[in-house]
């Protein structure tokens, strides 16, 4: 039943009610009085349904605005109105009711939202770690597979180099000596790479120590001069004062800081500058930045940069894996390795690490 | 001190027979086993005073090999060699008491100072 109906309804049964009091009041006023009380009646009834459709109007037209206003709210439209007032302490309590519920919605909605981008971004961070780590598992799988056939390449040459060095004379013996000596480079080379992957794929306990970033830097300095000499490359220092010791492998960080500063003395011409930064990011991260103003890095090459084996070097100069490598570690250190670049302008790397060393154990394996 | 006398037990049959070889130029005693049966009775045969065992043999788990070796050679040092290291070698190293762990390849002066040490150590403990 609509509240018109009602309205109807009721009045209709007081107005009965009431004519059935006039017909029992007015019986015996003779034709005169009744047509008088017919008339009263008929008056009463026409201003009754006014009355009723007004009152009745007053309510319902409040509630289907309010209605409305719901459905637009449940269409996802937060900005819908809500009625305005109209003076009935009812329908007002109503809208008040309505206007929190919908701006409690619109902020549950908005959260909901931030979430699931939320969501959504640390779901991809996870694929990337996971391919990351499975191609760390693989890696490391070929790494092993090959140190048995290299152990065998080196004792054989090895033992080839034994004899010649008790040999007599024969044809062509000056250039056994050297063919050998570039067969155990070789495998030293081979080497060099099985041990990396390896050591990337390990799960190796983190020494945690102290450790104070500006010395860290400082001697990463010092370890590089040479190359840097050679290069002709600056090298500026920017320390933060009063930086919070920070906790965590020293030796695995440093390793991870040549390995960034390297690569930028390998990528710049000579009388190119790096500036080193060290800084307190918040309360809980510290960040060295280590910024060349170099040729930068190409989009296309900025995507798979920390991808194994993956690098721009001439065949023969670096494995790939330095960067590959340097990222597994910082994620053991609970840290992070970001970069930006522009080309022809330069490139940023920077390092992240918390104050505090949470212990990161690779998964897997 | 005497050159050690040294067991090699790996099934890569190449790497063992070559690196007996270039042992035996240095000196060394040295035979080599293929496989944990092998080692077994080599040990019974000529106790050893050195074994380079490669953790990785097929067919039986190294350590219970291991155990097997120590009870025989309760004053014998063990290095393990292994075409990969991680954790669980390491913790296997420690475990059945083994003088070192390389990682093939190895560089033949790295691994003769290793046995060196190995034999120095036996002497300090053990005289045979």
């Amino acid at each position: 039943m609509s509240i018109h109906q009602r309205f109807f309804v009721g009045f209709v049964l007081a107005l009965a009610g009431g004519a059935l009091v006039g017909v029992i009041a007015t019986a015996g006023l003779g034709q005169a009085g009744a047509s008088a009380a017919a008339g009263v009646l008929g008056v009463l009834l026409a201003a009754g349904i006014g009355a009723a459709h007004y009152l009745a109007r007053r309510i319902s037209a409040p509630l289907r605005k309010l209605e409305d206003s719901m459905h637009r709210v449940a269409e996802g439209d937060f900005m819908a109105a809500a009625p305005p007032p109209t003076g009935d302490a009812e329908i007002a309590s109503l809208t008040a009711s309505f206007i929190q519920m919908r701006d409690r919605l619109k902020d549950t909605m908005i959260s909901l939202e931030l979430a699931v981008d939320n969501l959504h971004d640390k779901q991809e961070q996870l694929v990337e770690v996971e391919k990351l780590a499975s191609l760390g598992r693989v890696a490391a799988g070929v790494a092993h597979e090959i140190n048995n056939p290299l152990a065998v390449i080196n004792e054989k040459a090895g033992l080839l180099q034994d004899f010649l060095a008790v040999a007599g004379e024969f044809k062509h013996r000056e250039r056994f000596g050297p063919l050998l000596e570039g067969i155990t480079d070789s495998v030293k080379r081979c080497r060099a790479i099985t041990h990396r992957l390896l050591g990337f794929a390990r799960r190796v306990e983190v020494t945690v120590e102290p450790l104070d970033l500006n010395d860290a830097v400082r001697r990463v300095r010092e370890y590089l001069e040479a190359d840097r000499a050679e290069k002709g490359v600056t090298i500026e220092l920017r320390p933060a004062a009063g930086l919070p010791t920070v906790h965590t492998d020293r030796v695995e960080f440093e390793q991870v800081l040549i390995n960034i500063v390297k690569n930028a003395i390998d990528a710049l011409p000579a009388g190119g500058t790096i500036v080193i930064t060290t800084r307190a990011k918040n309360q809980r991260w510290l960040q060295i930045v280590v910024a060349d103003n170099g040729p930068g890095i190409p989009a296309d090459n900025l995507k798979r940069l920390f991808e194994p084996f993956f690098t721009t070097k001439e065949k023969g100069k670096g494995t790939g894996l330095g960067l590959f490598v340097s990222h597994g570690i910082m994620k053991k250190l609970g840290g992070r390795i970001l970069v930006e670049s522009v080309v022809a302008m330069g490139t940023n790397f920077t390092l992240e690490l918390p104050v505090r060393h949470v212990a990161q154990e690779i998964s897997g394996e | 001190m005497n050159k050690a006398h040294v067991l090699i037990v790996d099934d890569e049959r190449e790497f063992a027979t070559t690196l007996t070889e270039r042992l035996r130029l240095r000196g060394y005693e040295a035979r080599a086993a293929f496989t944990a049966e092998a080692a077994i009775a080599a040990v019974a045969a000529s106790s050893p005073d050195v074994v380079l065992l490669d953790l990785n043999l097929p067919g039986v788990r190294g350590v219970e090999l291991l155990m097997n070796l120590r009870q025989q050679l309760p004053h014998g040092e063990i290095i393990l060699l292994s075409g990969h290291l991680d954790l669980a070698d390491k913790i296997e190293g420690v475990r059945i008491d083994a003088f070192g762990l390389l990682l093939k390849p190895v560089e033949m002066s790295e691994l003769t100072e290793k046995i060196d040490a190995a034999q120095a150590k036996r002497g300090m403990h053990a005289p045979r």
